[in-house]
């Protein structure tokens, strides 16, 4: 491309200082040169669990937002849950994504025992990159972990890196979404101060998930479901801590 | 306790009666009152539609008028913003500047000035009848004033006070806004007198001569029975 | 570009007499009004969450350049290429070129009002490159050939019937009025569209200085859609999009949601730091952020204007605005609407092409009132009637007007004398006991009658005690 890049940049540039107030300097001081590699590992972030009061609240909140929640009793019955899920809607195809909690699960595995379903794609599947969306938009199922969830707003917080990355949460039908209890946050500020974010920490993409996708965009009618899965479950497991 | 009246221009050709009013308010509460003759308009008009220097020129007048006086009691929000909020961003003399700094805080409007000033919220008025009351907007948000009026109405005995439907929406008035743009002002203005009506009320109530002129004007072309009153006219009621 | 000055009266006047239109503004405008009303007052700190936001936007637009700059050093580290655009048509050649350069005949857009100022979509057509928008509301607008009416509800002026009989006749379907039969017939025309395009556009909600993040607020998810499945992803921001820290985002999204469509929290808030990395399957692989002026630094430059810069874009003036509610988006001319609309467009556009818009308003302050940054949009419009009389904008009749007004009230004598004027024509010309028909006020409402005495006249004769 031969467009004069520089150019209009210094001349905006002065443009802004121009017009800018004689003011005070900067309050904040430039950020530090991070070393640290680009891309954090999904983490998750564990501490003191919640008390039962945050628990309804978020479980409020999910109701409200035309979200569900459905308790798990402990991590080995994750696929058993997921089972049932599959049955009651008629789900057949799914998609597992490659978080430490559903490894831990082994849900992969689990879920391939059942007849009823078949597995699409998880991590152990060896499918082009670029066959994966097409894949995935056909899946019923996307089932992810999670960073936290806030209970204040029942928000789920996602980092895309590592298998499935950001569509296995967005492309099909349900996208169910696995936490461990002790990941659930008061709010959303609760979770930040548990947090360091500079450049070097953030991973490429970031998503809060309130509620499924929805618009209000005809006569301000509420339609969930737009471009982004139709319906969203947080499964909330036992422990963690 | 002594005051000087500032009666703004409209109230002064189109309303008499509210100035009228205010006064037999105050003499009953046993505040004294004087009137500057020489008043005329505060500039407000020439101001709204962008001409400061005509503004200017009414306000360094309003103050070196208003030079005597210590207390201001006003029956307009309006007016009394544009002395207390806009006469700071005109370019002033020296002496206006200090007439306002000293006036300023000694301007209030009427029902500001029986609630806070005389802490008077039962001046002894008597009403048969439902009342609503319309949040004038410059009182409302330019000089926050939004519980005086209610607690003054609330007061008057046999009255019932009644809220309606987006009391503090506009009435489309807006000074030069209402003969620039008629059609969006009486648009506005209907929806005003329809929210009135639907309370059922005898008389609405509201702190400024101009939103009544909207509003009666209104509520005259529908002939709707519903009676515009400013508070004044409805404290002096029975008193 | 706007040919040729607005002419809201005119636009105004057509659409106001427009009872389908004028339904749907109310049903729309009441709706949002109310769920906002629901959410702020269930936040006790509400205010002093404003005033946080405000001091927080003061200090980034006050180092406008310094914020921008570090923004884009820190963008660029995470693999970013940062375009600084100063005019409309700079960014769309850039935007142009990008796709050219990508082999792109299909674009899909995420609703973004800096590209409505490019006339992005224009500058795509003419390059034969397909601009398909994803939001809803967007959609249908793009469908009708029309532009946005509300900066966060572009259709909000569409009755469902009327969007039911543009679906059927447009994309073939069987009339529907029902807004999720009709959304789930866009859902699966623009799922292929995702799953084709070669570039996703989007604009940006916040552009974060400290990590050079860049934060993208959706409920549909169209957001995420154009900056997952396209090789590239091109995002188009305004100077005053920047803010200082990571962490000045929280006290955003709880002020957002919130003034725009009474949530909590949007459904779906995306920060995106740089293109996708090596290890990852999805994601751009290229992110352009294109930084654009457009008039802005205008503002910036006017110290009674700059805080319009302020704008995080919410809509909720708009909403509150009782003119807006009647007249809708369309009479305002160009892409901004409502009182925000009527602060900014003067200054992006001139005053002399838009010198109608500051006198749209009747003043009555409810815009400033729920700006969830304190935005003082109506004493912004007196400074900008004042930029008009100052330019000689306003019609010599007015400017004689004010002059006699002015005149009459600096003198008393000449005060009072008009007055009884004014009660002889009356009763020369008016019915006994009623006022006279005045132009530009009678044809809806009743004039006052002028009494016999002023107050003044009732004071001198002693009538007063």
């Amino acid at each position: 491309m031969s467009l004069p890049a520089k150019d209009s940049r210094s001349l905006l540039l002065e443009k802004l200082r121009r017009f800018s107030r004689p003011a005070s300097p900067l309050s904040e001081p430039p950020p530090k040169n991070d070393t640290a590699q680009p891309g954090r590992a999904p983490q998750i972030a564990v501490r003191e669990a919640v008390n039962e009061e945050t628990i309804s609240q978020l479980a409020q909140e999910l109701k409200r937002l035309g979200a569900e929640l459905r308790y798990v009793a402990g991590l080995e019955n994750l696929s058993a849950a997921i089972l049932q899920l599959g049955r009651e809607s008629h789900y057949k195809r799914i998609a597992v994504g490659a978080d430490p909690i559903l490894k831990e699960a082994n849900l992969a595995t689990g879920l391939q025992n059942f007849q009823d379903f078949k597995l699409i794609l998880s991590d152990r599947t060896p499918t082009p990159a670029n066959q994966i969306r097409e894949a995935l938009s056909k899946c019923q199922l996307g089932i992810t972990g999670c960073d936290a969830v806030i209970a204040e707003t029942a928000t789920m917080v996602l980092s895309h890196a590592g298998f499935g990355g950001r569509s296995i949460s967005l492309l099909p039908e349900c996208h169910v979404v696995v936490a461990y209890r002790a990941q659930v946050f008061i709010s959303l500020d609760d979770w930040m101060n548990s947090q360091s974010f500079t450049r070097a920490t953030l991973p490429s993409c970031t998503t809060f998930i309130t509620g499924p996708s929805r618009t209000a965009d005809i006569e301000k009618v509420l339609v969930t479901g737009v471009h982004g899965p139709l319906r969203l479950v947080l499964m909330l497991v036992q422990g963690g801590d | 306790m002594r005051i000087h009246l500032f009666v703004p221009c409209l109230v002064d050709q189109f309303y008499p009666g509210v100035a009228v009013a205010m006064c037999r308010v105050l003499k009953k509460l046993g505040v004294e009152y004087a009137y500057l003759t020489d008043q005329t308009c505060c500039g407000q008009p020439a101001f709204n539609s962008g001409y400061h220097r005509e503004a200017t020129e009414l306000a360094e007048r309003f103050l070196k008028v208003f030079e005597p006086a210590e207390t201001v009691v006003a029956p307009s929000g309006s007016c009394v913003s544009m002395v207390k909020i806009f006469y700071p961003q005109l370019e002033l003399s020296p002496a206006g500047k200090r007439t306002l700094e000293r006036l300023g805080p000694r301007l209030f409007e009427f029902s500001d000035f029986l609630v806070r000033e005389l802490r008077v919220v039962d001046v002894g008025a008597q009403f048969r009848g439902k009342v609503t009351y319309h949040d004038s907007c410059h009182l409302l948000r330019e000089l926050k004033i939004e519980e005086q009026p209610r607690q003054l109405i609330r007061n008057v005995h046999g009255l019932e006070f009644v809220e309606m439907d987006d009391m503090q929406t506009c009435c489309g008035f807006g000074g030069t806004f209402a003969v620039k743009f008629p059609e969006i002002s009486t648009a506005m203005g209907t929806d005003k007198a329809a929210a009135i009506e639907r309370t059922g009320a005898d008389a609405v109530v509201a702190n400024d001569s101009s939103c009544l002129m909207q509003i009666a004007g209104i509520l005259s072309r529908r002939k709707s029975r519903v009676v515009p009153m400013h508070l004044a006219e409805l404290l002096a009621q029975g008193i | 570009m706007i040919t040729g000055p607005i002419k809201f009266k005119e636009a105004a006047r057509r659409n106001l007499a427009a009872q389908d239109l004028r339904e749907n503004l109310r049903r729309a405008t009441s709706h949002s009004t109310t769920l906002r009303l629901k959410a702020v007052s269930a936040v006790p700190e509400w205010e002093d969450l404003r005033s946080e936001a405000h001091a927080i936007k003061k200090e980034a637009i006050d180092h406008l350049a310094e914020y921008l700059e570090r923004f884009e050093s820190q963008a660029t580290e995470a693999g970013c290429k940062v375009y600084w655009a100063e005019t409309a048509s700079q960014a769309a050649e850039y935007v142009v070129n990008v796709c050219r350069q990508k082999g792109a005949s299909l674009v899909v857009k995420a609703k973004s009002m800096t590209s409505e100022e490019m006339e992005l979509n224009t500058a795509l057509e003419g390059a034969s490159i397909q601009p398909v928008e994803t939001d809803l509301g967007e959609f249908i607008v793009q469908l009708a050939g029309e532009t946005p009416s509300h900066i966060t509800a572009p259709a909000l002026h569409k009755s469902r019937t009327q969007i039911g009989k543009l679906f059927s006749e447009k994309l073939g379907m069987n009339f529907s009025d029902d807004p999720k039969e009709l959304t789930r017939a866009a859902r699966a025309i623009l799922r292929e569209k995702f799953m084709d395009a070669g570039i996703g556009i989007t604009g940006v909600n916040f552009a974060v200085a400290e990590t050079g993040s860049l934060v993208l607020i959706t409920n549909e998810g169209n957001g995420r859609m154009c900056t997952t499945l396209p090789r590239t992803h091109i995002a188009l921001m305004g100077i005053e999009k920047v803010i200082p820290r990571f962490d000045d985002l929280r006290v955003f999204l709880k002020l957002l949601a919130r003034s725009s469509t009474g949530q909590k929290l949007t459904s779906y808030v995306t920060i995106l730091n740089g293109p996708r990395e090596a290890r990852e399957t999805d994601g751009p692989e290229e992110l352009h952020v294109v930084i654009l002026d457009n008039g802005r630094s205008q503002l910036l430059a006017h110290p009674h204007t700059r805080e319009a810069l302020y704008c995080i874009r919410c809509g909720a003036c708009l909403n509150v605005c009782p003119v807006y509610q009647r007249v809708g988006g369309h009479s305002y001319g160009w892409v901004y609407p409502g009182p925000i609309g009527s602060v900014i467009t003067p200054e992006l556009q001139g005053i002399s092409q838009a010198q109608e818009l500051p006198f749209a308003s009747s003043l009555c302050g409810h815009c400033s009132a729920v700006c969830p940054v304190k935005i003082d949009l109506h004493h912004m419009l007196l400074w900008l009637r004042k930029s008009a009389v100052d330019s000689a904008l306003t019609s010599r009749g007015e400017r004689w007007i004010i002059k006699l007004f002015a005149a009459t009230m600096k003198r008393p004598g000449l005060y009072r004398w008009s007055g009884m004027l004014g009660w002889m024509v009356q009763r020369i010309l008016a019915p006994r006991g009623k006022g006279l028909r005045v132009p530009c006020w009678s044809a809806g409402r009743d004039f006052p009658p002028l009494p016999k005495k002023s107050f003044h006249q009732l004071w001198e004769e002693g009538e007063i005690n």
